[in-house]
């Protein structure tokens, strides 16, 4: 863990902001200087999330976007949309924040055999994503196959949108991005995600790495059954409302499993089994 | 005789009503005590400062000992506006001494101990739990609201508790099945005495008075597997919760719940606190998330919530019920709705 005590955070710094859509933006953290050996041994694993502090406001659970082979920042992404996060906003380069974690499990891709692997991502959703997307395209040995099928609202809400662009030129994965309402471009076709999965009819064997708004992720699904992936290769990154992080405040469970330590990550059988209807 | 006294464990004892009141006195000198009083009318849990506030006759107090390991507006830290520094209270170290909680509020401590510790270790809770003794006072008889022998948590403990002590007319038997109650009849060897087999029979007697005063409720395993079974049924949990007002006074009342939320206050311009305080999962809000999305809404989905975590995860999980059978939430619910007849329910209906 970043932090020695269960409750209270490490503080970070800010290193730098990146507006991505006009309501989400990336923030780039560091540890201070005396704490950055202690951030370099506890790592983290693509999928997991951080509980971010604005001091004064309160804690929101933040997946982490960036890489765990990146070693000199955390890159977290976040859409303003609630109390804590608008604070978020109003910060800049400089200051300080709480970090705790990291917290939750991750994607399972140590356990998955197939080549092929699908990064679904609606909206926000591709934040999770991008730390799973970032570490396998740096490890192109091991995974071959990438394949990236992203949906926004409008053209000006795709996160990541350079780096999205620059993977397609470089060819490290197939990218296919659609947006809600128009104007569709050369880059990207007008229509929800659902619709970029016309161009396949048998995905058996590949892996499914969805996270995206919760309508979407039903819809998603479904397609990727009637494609024949497996449902324990459907892996979905959940989210709740969380306090704690770490099983204890009892907002996020779900049946018997908290969100927080046993999730966020899922596969579709297991949501299947706690009765969760998408 | 001699013989015979050799075969109980050394924790087994005895101890007049007399020397119990001034194992309490001397308790107060060196402990914060929390026992029974009377309090315009109700009995509550409360901290004395003398043993004669103290009441030994009572069904239940209002108020759950949980109180005293999760509490309101505990701080978890201090931070400055700057956010450049966090300082964190150093737990209290005066040990904290609970006389009195029935063995339906012990076996809930216990359980919180467990749910404590489950994947992370609380640290805010274990410090305030490793400095307490609790002195179970076993209940001769259920009492109106009771269902103890249905979540197998009373009306006497066999295991899980310091110190317990059972009423036997001229004293009460002393049993110790903990380390902290093996030191604490050690403090007070000189006002413990030794207990033989006639004490041991009356005890007996006593419990088996204390199960026999009123029929058990519901079969557990029973509960447990229609809703391992059961995942829809939507309009029972309609017709449960239709009178429900969400007031959050079962959870907050009851000695197992330990759903908590945080916040950060203003001290002044400079600092503040984070503070964590107790939660009820039955309020509007408890799983909405900012953008307006809540899985669990509306109230029947609250209502299958809360019976699925304390009668299905925790006995799954802890191999014991996540109700203890206080009968608090019965007492003080406004919608009368009445969680005993409801699990009764569950045992026929869902099936």
């Amino acid at each position: 863990m970043f932090n020695r005590d269960l409750y209270i955070p490490r503080i970070a710094s800010i290193k730098g902001i990146k507006g991505l859509t006009p309501d989400t933006k990336l923030f780039r953290i560091t540890f201070t200087k005396k704490d950055a050996e202690l951030s370099r041994e506890h790592d983290f694993l693509p999928g997991q999330f951080v509980q971010v502090s604005v001091f004064g406001r309160g804690e929101v659970p933040i997946s982490i976007a960036s890489s765990p082979e990146d070693k000199e920042e955390m890159g977290l992404s976040v859409r303003r949309v609630g109390f804590v996060t608008d604070a978020l906003h109003k910060l800049k380069p400089g200051d300080k924040i709480g970090i705790r974690g990291p917290y939750g499990n991750h994607f399972p891709i140590e356990d998955i055999q197939s080549r092929h692997f699908l990064f679904v991502g609606g909206g926000c959703g591709l934040a999770p994503l991008r730390s799973l997307i970032r570490y396998m395209a740096n490890n192109r040995k091991k995974f071959q196959k990438l394949t990236i099928l992203y949906g926004a609202r409008t053209s000006g809400d795709i996160l990541f949108k350079d780096e999205l662009y620059s993977m397609r030129e470089s060819k490290e994965a197939d990218v296919n991005l659609s947006v809600d309402c128009g104007p569709a471009d050369a880059l990207c076709s007008v229509g929800v995600v659902t619709t970029l999965f016309k161009k396949f009819n048998n995905l058996k064997g590949s892996a499914a790495f969805i996270c995206g708004p919760p309508a979407m992720l039903h819809f998603v699904v479904k397609e990727l059954l009637n494609l024949s992936v497996g449902e324990e290769d459907i892996i979905l990154s959940l989210e709740r409302y969380m306090k704690c992080g770490v099983g204890k405040c009892g907002h996020c469970y779900i049946k018997n499993k908290y969100v927080c330590t046993d999730g966020p990550i899922f596969s579709y059988r297991e949501l299947k089994e706690l009765g969760l209807e998408l | 005789m001699q013989n015979q006294n050799s075969k109980f464990k050394i924790e087994d004892k005895f101890i007049s009503r007399k020397n119990l009141k001034k194992v309490l006195g001397e308790l107060l000198k060196s402990s914060r005590l929390i026992a029974p009083v009377s309090v315009y009318g109700e009995i509550v849990f409360q901290e004395v400062k003398s043993v004669e506030a103290i009441v030994f006759e009572y069904e239940n107090c209002l108020n759950a000992p949980k109180d005293y390991m999760l509490s309101n507006d505990e701080v978890l830290f201090k931070y400055s506006a700057k956010s450049s520094r966090i300082k964190k209270d150093k737990a209290s170290d005066t040990p904290l001494v609970i006389f009195g909680s029935r063995p339906c509020d012990t076996k809930a401590i216990g359980l919180l101990d467990k749910f404590f510790s489950r994947t992370f270790e609380d640290p805010l809770y274990f410090s305030k739990r490793k400095n307490t003794l609790i002195i179970t006072l076993a209940c001769r008889k259920l009492g109106r609201n009771c269902f103890c022998t249905s979540t197998k948590s009373g009306p006497c403990l066999e295991n899980g508790f310091d110190v317990q002590l059972i009423d036997i007319g001229e004293g009460f038997y002393l049993e110790a099945r903990s380390s902290r109650g093996r030191d604490f009849i050690k403090r007070f060897s000189n006002l413990i005495s030794n207990s033989d087999i006639k004490k041991k029979k009356e005890k007996e007697i006593a419990i088996k008075k204390a199960v026999e005063s009123k029929k058990t409720e519901f079969d557990l395993k029973k509960v447990y597997d229609n809703l391992d079974k059961s995942n829809t049924e939507d309009d029972f949990w309609e017709d449960l919760s239709e009178r429900c007002q969400s007031c959050g006074g079962c959870l907050l009342i009851c000695p197992t719940c330990s759903c908590f939320h945080i916040i950060d206050k203003k001290i002044n311009g400079k600092e503040g606190n984070r503070l964590r305080s107790l939660d009820a999962c039955y309020y509007e809000g408890f799983t909405r998330m900012a953008g307006g999305y809540n899985p669990t809404s509306p109230r029947p989905e609250m209502m299958r919530r809360k019976f699925y975590h304390k009668l299905w995860q925790e006995v799954g999980e802890f191999g014991e019920a996540g109700c203890t059978g206080c009968g608090r939430c019965n007492e003080i619910c406004p919608g009368n709705i009445n969680w005993l007849e409801n699990i009764k329910k569950i045992e026929k209906r869902l099936a």
